[in-house]
């Protein structure tokens, strides 16, 4: 797809133009976009891999889904796109999710101790920023469930509870 | 218009001003919403710096990542967005110090959590307007007359569209060579779908009710493959005017089916992609028509920005 385009007379003949620094500096551009897709990755950040939706995943799903507990004992939904941008959102649900599954694989030992504190203390962060919003029902304790979802039906089996982390 | 079907051949200094303007308006879209001083309330532990950030020693992050230090970095990058969307003079460090604070910002947000694409393609193509004179046209305060040669606007242009087609050939070749033909034909496509809606519990849920409809799965399974192939070839985008009217209807078709399918809006693409893969001189010509028509006579805002197009 590339070739045709780079031996473009009128492609070429836009770019020839240019003096060498700016040519350069595209020329240093176009090299670490194709090591970022090719080798680097996020080494080269900001030119990294693209490789999405390219994984083969097979079977029902697992999400993980987090709930407040007020301190009026009312539940509700922690949805990080309430109090954060889009983005930043999506990427906190992502960590947030690969949080969740460091600490069950890690089990025990001083590791899995290291990983619990940092989903506890992000936990807390989220619930910090619901009580801003909400001081006269602060968050009590967060519950992190799992949920399967099938993929033949799109349906959502019952949540089970694997953790609550309270914050009182 | 543009000569042997190529695009962006013929680009005045304002049409690259207004695309100046639309890239930095996003970004401000993207960084006033987003509380960056939440950074300092995260496990300082989250914090795995990337690519060259990770020459950056502990003691300069710790003191960033306080909340007076993070609210002070986002001051200072929304005005310096401000300024270059505007184009004020000079414009060309401003831009620098701008994608520099930029990068900085996209590196925290991805060390904290990890590293995706959404903002990417809308960085490079800020680099590209660093590179050029983005503000000879469209700009405050006016600019009597630019004093590049003319070809610059163009090679800006084409440049912004090959980095943001590339990924998308790049990701497909990927996908190709790694995982056809099961990821098209398998459970790929519906597990993703499943897992993706719980990115946000306010969603449409959408992408759960087609699961329900067994019938529409293989449909979607195959504008999958159909979107694959599409972007193979974005970068013919550039030279063949009829693949790039059909790319453009498929691709933002794609990133709008996202949305609802899969909670994933790559709006900054989709805006992109009608920004600088479409013949951006004529929309913008026809802007400034009715521009002009609606403006009243001698006003001095930015739409009667009527740059001379022979340089001095």
């Amino acid at each position: 797809m590339l070739v045709p385009v780079a031996l473009h007379p009128a492609v070429r003949r836009t770019f020839r133009g240019l003096a060498r620094p700016r040519l350069a500096a595209l020329g240093a551009m176009l090299i670490l976009t194709l090591a970022g897709q090719l080798a680097l990755d996020a080494r080269s950040f900001p030119f990294v891999g693209w490789h999405m939706y390219a994984t083969v995943r097979h079977g029902d799903v697992t999400v993980y889904e987090y709930d407040a507990v007020l301190r009026s004992g009312a539940k509700v939904a922690v949805v990080p796109g309430r109090f954060l941008g889009p983005e930043s959102a999506d990427r906190l649900m992502e960590a947030l999710r690969r949080q969740v599954e460091r600490v069950r694989a890690l089990d025990e030992g001083p590791r899995a101790g290291a990983a619990w504190r940092e989903h506890e203390q992000t936990l807390r962060a989220l619930a910090g920023r619901y009580d801003r919003e909400h001081p006269e029902d602060p968050v009590a304790s967060v519950l992190v469930s799992q949920r399967t979802v099938t993929i033949r039906s799109g349906r959502k089996l019952p949540r089970q509870l694997l953790w609550t982390v309270e914050l009182r | 218009m543009s000569r042997d079907g190529v695009l962006h051949q013929d680009v005045k200094p304002a049409t690259l001003g207004v695309v100046r303007a639309a890239v930095f308006l996003m970004w401000i879209a993207v960084v006033v919403p987003d509380p960056l001083s939440f950074l300092a309330e995260l496990p300082p532990t989250m914090n795995h710096p990337l690519g060259v950030f990770g020459l950056v020693p502990d003691e300069a992050w710790r003191r960033l990542l306080e909340p007076g230090a993070l609210g002070a970095f986002k001051a200072v990058l929304v005005g310096l967005l401000v300024l270059a969307a505007l184009g004020v003079r000079p414009y060309r460090s401003i831009a620098l110090a701008t994608a520099l604070l930029l990068t900085v910002h996209q590196a925290l947000l991805r060390g904290f959590t990890f590293d995706n694409h959404e903002e990417l393609g809308l960085l490079v193509c800020t680099y590209v307007l660093v590179l050029f004179p983005s503000a000879d046209g469209f700009a405050w305060p006016r600019r009597r007359a630019p004093c590049s040669p003319p070809g610059l606007y163009s090679a800006a242009l084409l440049a912004m569209a090959t980095f943001l087609l590339l990924p998308y050939a790049g990701i497909a070749a990927h996908r190709l060579a790694f995982a056809a033909p099961d990821v098209f034909l398998g459970d790929s496509l519906p597990a993703w779908i499943a897992s993706l809606h719980s990115l946000d519990r306010d969603g449409s849920g959408f992408g759960l009710w087609l699961l329900g409809h067994p019938t529409v799965v293989p449909a979607l399974k195959a504008g999958f493959l159909v979107t694959t192939i599409f972007e193979l070839l974005a970068p013919l985008c550039l030279i063949m005017p009829r693949v790039r009217r059909v790319w453009i209807a498929v691709v933002v078709s794609f990133h709008v089916l996202n949305w609802f399918t899969l909670n994933l809006f790559f709006w900054q693409n989709a805006l992109l992609v009608l920004l600088v893969v479409t013949d951006t001189e004529a929309w913008v010509s026809h802007a400034r028509r009715i521009a002009r028509w609606i403006l009243p006579r001698g006003s001095k805002g930015l739409a009667a920005n009527h740059t001379p197009l022979t340089g001095r």
